[in-house]
């Protein structure tokens, strides 16, 4: 498919390839499916090609310079790709002071809704300039689409965007291949290794899902960087306590290439997210891009998203329920009906959050706000 | 405007693991400045000397936009002359990786100048270190930042590649000087005939000698200097690895002998102190003794991991490789410099 045509845009971010990091990831992502969008961004080392380096850091300094250079060049319009950790947070005031100065249309896609860590309990009280001073503000859950919307001042002007999958997806290994004999069932977790993953519950699934899939059994490999050796260590002590030690591997960092290749092994994928699968995961879309049946976790306070459907094209278990996790899990071990319908379905909804849709959903947003001027 | 990162050491002539702060330099874009060189046999006044130099060297440095010292030696004479330029040209902030906060002179030091007070972040290696750093100095919370110690994993396992070798009898292989218990080890390997103890007490850049330990018993040896490669290739032959450590050690002494070792996958054995306590988990990457001082004990668990060491090392050996790479150190410092870089 043809990239979308908007505006001509400046999306600005913090984090480019070949850092590793979601944000980056991401604007390369859209950048790729928008027409005429340039990347600025700062200098780095091995900095991709299509990217321009306009500032040497995000500090006080970098802030300034990217002002400067907005009133010099006046860029049609800005799509600032905001995680707090990437800027000084001098950028919250400045930035959308010094686009109404220069006349130019700024739209902010939150990453997350955290503000700069200098400012403590009142962090998310520094990104209210940002969020007032923008033009329009993109979010890509539903949780912080329905918190921004309570507000009425950024109610009309908040759109919820979905991230799409930034693993490119390679072929699947074959049916016959995974369902030869002796070959255990495939199980792999895609994100960080670090508390707060789940992680627990993942391993206490692959125990339940190498029992149930006996005498093949399963493995598990949790595809990532090892944030927290400290986690590793107690996953691999759990494991040998539920007597799964063997079956659990870890990959470590790999590029989007190697991730691809393990997903593409894999037959099922376990997301225990803690706090409920959304739009916003990134991880779940890559599972989903790679046709991955998928076991994962609905939000404790309601609110998923209507395109998720259990038994449909994913495995729901309510999250902080490791039981019902492992029961789901150990479903999708032994029924290999199941695991294709949900192969098919997961397929399927991938499709609705392709970047080709993302960046026409964008786009829109450009064209609203180019209108509203 | 450049960041300038100052190792206490100059990386090794003889093929060896990659050095952190080249890795650093080069993700940062900034440049290296080493400490005059002093030669093996310097003296503890020459080496003050060349640390001081290094300081004042950096402390000239126009136009630096970030200064990161790999450790107290150059990090604490550059925050004190960094001082003079206060007032006009306001000086850049200045990380610091702290090993050893808990030191009497560095106490001492701090209690007259406040010098702690002067970095935009403390990397420390451990809990009680990063403890140290905010109650008894007054260092705000998210000005110290604890990472992961780590080693150049993929060249410590290309031991591991090779088919080990265990040479008979039994070597059991001390690594390191600073913090270590040699009086219970050597105690512990008395009562273990059947082993040879190899003790190896100093770097190829800092050759501590072994005068002042205790009598050796039969069967123990000691290398100092020892080359990296030789080094790897002793891990290849050894059974067993033991990190002896003093039961008063607060700081993470001891860390890189336990993780290189497990990265060559050997089964270790280490003492659990304040310090090292945060690497150690029993039974999955070693056996932690938590009897310091007690020989008895030690000697129980060596012999134990004599026996059936080989899945502990193996375990060890993948949890290293995963989660203790140079590389992951090396991005984790480089998150913690761009977040001092951007408060500038």
């Amino acid at each position: 498919m043809q990239p979308v045509a908007a505006t001509k845009t400046t999306l600005v971010t913090g984090s480019y390839p070949p850092a590793v990091c979601g944000v980056g990831d991401y604007t390369t992502c859209l950048a790729r499916h928008l027409v005429r969008a340039v990347v600025w961004t700062r200098r780095a080392p091995g900095l991709a090609a299509d990217a321009c380096p306009v500032v040497e850091a995000f500090d006080e300094a970098g802030v300034r310079a990217l002002c400067a250079r907005i009133a010099r060049e006046r860029p049609r319009l800005l799509h600032l790709q905001y995680e707090a950790a990437l800027y000084a947070p001098s950028i919250a005031g400045r930035l959308p002071a010094a686009c109404r100065r220069a006349g130019v249309p700024l739209v902010t896609t939150f990453h997350s809704l955290d503000g700069p860590k200098a400012w403590g309990h009142s962090r998310r009280l520094a990104l209210l300039p940002l969020l007032l001073g923008s033009d329009a503000v993109v979010v890509c859950a539903g949780r912080p689409f329905r918190a921004l919307s309570r507000i009425p001042a950024l109610a009309g002007k908040t759109h919820l965007i979905p991230v799409g999958s930034t693993v490119p997806a390679t072929p699947r290994r074959g049916t016959a291949a995974a369902e030869a004999p002796g070959v255990p069932l495939r199980m792999a977790y895609f994100g960080f290794v670090w508390p707060g993953r789940g992680l627990e519950t993942a391993v206490r699934a692959l125990a339940a899902a190498h029992a149930a899939a006996s005498p093949t059994g399963a493995t598990l490999t949790l595809i990532g960087e090892v944030r927290d050796p400290a986690h590793a260590a107690e996953l691999i002590h759990l494991a040998r306590t539920l007597g799964v030690e063997g079956r659990v591997a870890f990959t470590g960092s790999l590029s989007a290439p190697e991730v691809s290749h393990h997903l593409a092994d894999a037959d099922v994928a376990l997301l225990p997210y803690p706090t409920g699968v959304s739009t916003g995961r990134t991880t779940l879309m890559a599972a989903l891009d790679h046709g991955l049946p998928v076991v994962t976790t609905s939000a404790p306070g309601g609110g998923l998203d209507a395109r998720f459907r259990d038994g449909e094209n994913m495995l729901l278990a309510p999250a902080g329920d490791a039981d019902a996790f492992a029961r789901e899990t150990a479903r999708a071990a032994t029924d290999a009906g199941l695991r294709a319908r949900l192969s098919a379905g997961a397929s399927r909804l991938a499709r609705e959050f392709s970047w080709e849709r993302i960046a026409e959903e964008i786009a829109r947003v450009y064209y609203g706000v180019g209108r509203g001027r | 405007m450049s960041v300038l990162v100052l190792p206490s050491h100059r990386p090794p002539l003889d093929p060896g693991p990659r050095a952190d702060f080249l890795l650093l330099a080069e993700r940062l874009g900034g440049r290296v400045l080493y400490p005059a060189r002093i030669g093996a046999a310097g003296s503890a006044e020459a080496r003050v000397g060349a640390d001081v130099r290094q300081a004042l060297a950096a402390a000239r440095a126009r136009d630096t936009a970030l200064y990161v010292s790999l450790s107290e030696r150059v990090g604490l004479p550059l925050a004190l002359l960094l001082r003079r330029r206060r007032g006009g040209d306001r000086a850049a902030p200045h990380v610091l990786v702290a090993h050893r906060l808990t030191s009497r002179a560095k106490r001492f030091l701090h209690s007259k100048t406040g010098v702690f007070g002067d970095f935009a972040r403390i990397v420390v290696l451990c809990h009680s270190q990063a403890r140290a750093a905010i109650e008894e100095y007054g260092v705000p919370p998210p000005r110290v930042v604890r990472l992961w110690d780590a080693v150049d994993t993929a060249w410590w396992s290309a031991a591991d590649s090779l088919p080990r070798a265990p040479a008979a009898p039994p070597i059991v292989v001390s690594v390191g000087r600073e913090g270590r218990d040699f009086v219970t080890l050597l105690a512990a390997l008395r009562t273990l005939p059947e082993v040879r103890g190899v003790l190896v007490t100093g770097s190829p850049w800092s050759r501590a000698g072994s005068a002042d330990l205790p009598p050796l018993p039969a069967g123990v040896e000691t290398r100092s200097g020892l080359p990296a490669s030789e080094l790897r290739a002793l891990y290849v032959r050894a059974s067993v690895a033991v990190v002896p450590l003093r039961p008063d050690c607060a700081h993470a002494a001891g860390s890189n002998a336990l993780l290189e070792a497990m990265a060559a996958g050997l089964p270790v054995v280490a003492t659990r102190t304040p310090g090292l306590a945060d690497y150690l988990w029993d039974g999955t990457n070693c056996r932690a003794v938590c009897a310091a001082g007690s020989p008895g004990a030690l000697a129980d668990v060596v012999r134990d991991t004599l026996r059936d060491g080989r899945a502990l090392g193996a375990r060890a050996a993948g949890l290293a490789r995963v989660g203790f790479s140079l590389e992951r150190y090396v991005r984790d410092l480089e998150r913690v410099a761009r977040e001092a870089l951007a408060e500038r």
